[in-house]
């Protein structure tokens, strides 16, 4: 890979609308099947809630994540309640919503004809990857200093459209995947 | 948290004491079956079958399930209850008592018909005040269910 001059701001118009959306959502880690709904809402207060509950409306967790940063756990179900499995989501969820993108920290790579933008975490990279004309958002990924973590594709998605569908591998957790596809909801109350 | 509502819609089938299929049609397909302590569940092509004995919360989300149609909810050792009544219906309130059940639910209502002392809903109350209610209607009560219905496969 090779370092390259490139401008954070391309990144921007990639960023899906999450206001308001549901998924369909199944998750699939070492050999265990859960599924439910996902719902992703804008806060009043500019915030974004994270909301997965099973078909029965048991609630897997509930995660907060405020307008400038940090993270909050509302709610999670005793099975879900370990350490490591929330720093994952969250940061999954972090990357999902092109969160903790300090321009100050940018830089650009380059590697077979894709631009990988290099957002540092305060462990590992965010790496949002386009074509060489930034644009195409070919696909998201979290990385350790030395190697993938986790590789995210979005289909429909871009500035104020939220994605049909995302899929999410991990690859340091064998068996570890999280498809999402977008349901309509009913209009507000 | 929300201010909409998601809803879906399916089919329901018991038979006491501690059979439950519940059918998803809509938005997309997903079938549950409580069967004797074993939980199945099928998400598309999908399937998970997990013994509700292996996990404690997943046994008593599945007795809450049941007894509530089953109509044994008073029996529940992990509940206090209050009945309240109107001309047409009686409202069983439900605040549980089990610590973790506490961490789930602020209260579970369950909504019987005088008609026929059938539960017409059912009103899952989480603490973060979102809720989930399930609505029975279209009702066949004592109707022949082939055993098929709520096997495991």
């Amino acid at each position: 890979m090779q370092r390259i001059s490139s401008n954070a701001s391309c990144i921007q118009k990639f960023k899906p609308d999450f206001s308001h959306v549901v998924y369909k959502t199944s998750v699939d880690v070492i050999g265990k099947h859960i599924s439910g709904i996902l719902v992703v809402k804008h806060m009043p207060d500019s915030s974004t809630r994270v909301v997965f509950t099973n078909e029965m409306g048991f609630s897997y967790f509930d995660f907060g994540f405020p307008s400038d940063s940090g993270f909050k756990v509302f709610q999670i179900a005793p099975i879900m309640n370990k350490e490591g499995l929330i720093r994952t989501l969250r940061k999954d969820f972090e990357l999902l919503l092109f969160r903790n993108m300090e321009n100050s920290k940018y830089y650009a790579l380059m590697d077979s004809g894709l631009i990988y933008h290099a957002f540092p975490q305060t462990e590992g990279v965010n790496y949002y990857i386009t074509d060489s004309n930034c644009r195409q958002l070919v696909k998201m990924q979290r990385a350790s200093t030395k190697k993938p973590v986790m590789e995210a594709f979005i289909y429909g998605g871009s500035t104020g459209i939220a994605p049909d569908s995302i899929s999410m591998r991990h690859f340091s957790i064998s068996h570890f995947s999280i498809t999402l596809k977008q349901i309509t909801t009913p209009a507000a109350q | 948290m929300l201010s909409e509502n998601i809803n879906s819609t399916g089919k329901f089938w018991y038979r006491k004491n501690d059979k439950i299929r519940m059918e998803y049609v809509q938005p997309y397909s997903y079938i549950m079956i409580l069967n004797g302590g074993k939980i199945f569940t099928k998400e598309g092509q999908k399937e998970n079958k997990i013994s509700a004995n292996s996990n404690k919360v997943f046994q008593q989300v599945n007795r809450i399930l049941i007894d509530c149609v089953g109509g044994s909810m008073l029996d529940n050792p992990d509940f206090q209850s209050r009945i309240f009544e109107n001309s047409g219906t009686y409202l069983v309130e439900l605040i549980p008592i089990a610590k973790n059940l506490k961490e789930l639910y602020k209260n579970i209502n369950i909504l019987i018909d005088k008609k026929d002392y059938t539960a017409t809903a059912i009103e899952m109350f989480e603490l973060s005040g979102d809720k989930t209610i399930i609505r029975f209607q279209n009702k066949v009560l004592n109707a022949q269910i082939k055993d098929s219905v709520f096997n495991i496969p």
